[in-house]
């Protein structure tokens, strides 16, 4: 191949591609759609820089600071462009993907708890050095904690706090009614508070937040 | 502080998540790069009766070459003009000079490659070609460097091309034909070498340099296949998900499905 197509593409590091190389950048979400639908690998590839910087940080936020969430960004889109048929509208194009983001990231959090018996110890990764020492010490217990609470309080609590959505996103995002993710993400809370009172990181924002009362 | 509590917290946590996760989830931006006209090609099979007749032409071209009696020439020494084989090239000499980390040239002195003995040459012409070699891949200019790699790869002889690419790597970083010089230094340390982990190196250094270069398909083909030689298992899933992302329907569609199926 490479005495057949020797140099024909020049590139250099640093230097922006070409705007063929994104035949469809100008193209709106509904016809992306379209023609990822009809097999354009061209639009799906697309969908993927569109998309996959808020797929991966929803992805980081339900799972954390896992080496595997590079495979995960990429499974999603793969099992995601199988199933382009069940998309309603491409205007929720970004709101389907993220549901299916929450949902392999939830697959794969059950398979980890499976696996977990056999491991001997989770060693936790140290936080990002730019932080603050008071704050790396309380983000590292924080995920700590996190992996204790069961798959779907987990994924409630890190989509609400760490991701940042609404309880109405929330819901939409995990596939279930507003009162149950109101449910799930109350019972998260107690359980985060429980088990987080007995560190001396999070004490702090454990009674900041017992004295707004409870979820903001 | 506007925020408290757990917001607070979560917000602390994304910020931690933003540094860490996410510049190693999302590294560089992914293009498309096979065109149209290459997936239709590459998706159209051979009509059996393209297949029958190309059958036939072989078959009639095998009796033919057997009915023809054989001639007896008198040829001059074949040894000398035989190409050298990849067997002739020891390894260590073609893999010692691995590709860094950051996929900058690799500057492996050239004194370390061994000469490149003709077998009409004698000795003595032998070690005064071996300075004077060096010294024009450090002055010939990179068009001169680009055509010296073409032909010593015509004509079999990697360590001379592999010479050529890495001076051409190393003396002109900025040039548009540096990115591919890692293409191909890959493969002949893949082809040639037998290197795995250099080859490897190489392939990963050009899709880095050129993500949506020309031959960014194969280099994430090969790169795959590689890491999973070298039992890279988790590597090797990252390169076929991307595989299977930007070229399914490509010539390794199926490969990559096993390889990103295996770890389910």
């Amino acid at each position: 191949v490479a005495t057949l197509l020797p140099f024909q593409r020049p590139s250099r590091q640093g230097e922006p591609a070409p705007a063929s190389a994104r035949r469809h950048i100008e193209s709106g979400d509904d016809a992306l759609c379209a023609l990822a639908r009809d097999g354009d690998h061209a639009a799906r590839s697309e969908i993927f820089v569109r998309y996959k910087l808020p797929i991966a940080r929803t992805i980081a936020a339900i799972i954390g600071p896992d080496a595997e969430a590079e495979d995960l960004v990429h499974e999603t889109f793969l099992r995601a462009f199988d199933r382009l048929d069940d998309v309603e509208s491409a205007a929720r194009l970004g709101s389907w993907l993220r549901a299916f983001a929450v949902f392999v990231s939830r697959e794969w959090l059950r398979k980890k708890a499976r696996r977990r018996w056999l491991l001997f110890a989770d060693v936790p990764e140290s936080p990002a050095p730019s932080l603050a020492d008071g704050m790396r010490d309380a983000v590292r217990d924080a995920f700590t904690v996190l992996d204790k609470l069961p798959v779907d309080e987990r994924t409630a609590f890190s989509l609400r706090y760490v991701e940042g959505l609404e309880i109405e996103e929330l819901a939409l995002a995990m596939d279930m009614s507003v009162s149950t993710a109101k449910r799930r993400l109350r019972a998260a809370e107690e359980r985060f508070q429980t088990l987080a009172v007995t560190r001396p990181s999070l004490r702090e924002y454990v009674r900041s937040t017992r004295d707004a009362g409870g979820e903001p | 502080m506007k925020r408290e509590g757990f917001a607070a917290l979560g917000a602390e946590m994304a910020k931690d998540l933003d540094r860490r996760v996410i510049p190693r989830v999302v590294p560089v931006d992914a293009f498309p790069r096979t065109s149209r006209t290459a997936r239709a090609r590459a998706a159209r099979s051979p009509r059996p009766v393209t297949i029958a007749l190309v059958a036939v032409a072989v078959a009639a071209a095998f009796f033919i070459g057997l009915s023809i009696p054989r001639r007896d020439v008198v040829r001059p020494d074949t040894a000398a003009f035989a190409p050298r084989t990849a067997g002739s090239v020891p390894r260590e000499a073609i893999a010692s000079a691995p590709p860094s980390a950051t996929g900058t040239a690799s500057t492996a002195p050239l004194s370390s490659l061994p000469s490149l003995p003709s077998p009409s040459a004698a000795p003595t012409q032998e070690a005064s070609a071996k300075p004077a070699r060096e010294s024009w891949l450090e002055t010939a200019d990179s068009d001169a460097l680009f055509m010296e790699s073409q032909r010593a790869r015509s004509a079999n002889d990697p360590l001379r091309a592999r010479a050529a690419l890495l001076a051409l790597r190393r003396r002109f970083p900025g040039d548009s034909r540096a990115s591919a010089a890692a293409f191909t230094l890959g493969a002949i340390a893949s082809d040639n070498a037998h290197d795995a982990s250099e080859a490897l190196e190489w392939f990963k250094t050009y899709l880095h340099e050129a993500p949506d270069g020309a031959l960014a398909r194969e280099a994430t083909g090969r790169a795959m296949e590689l890491s999973h030689s070298l039992g890279r298992s988790a590597d090797a899933r990252k390169f076929a998900a991307s595989y299977l992302i930007h070229y399914r329907g490509g010539p390794q569609t199926e490969q990559a499905t096993q390889i990103f199926n295996e770890q389910e």
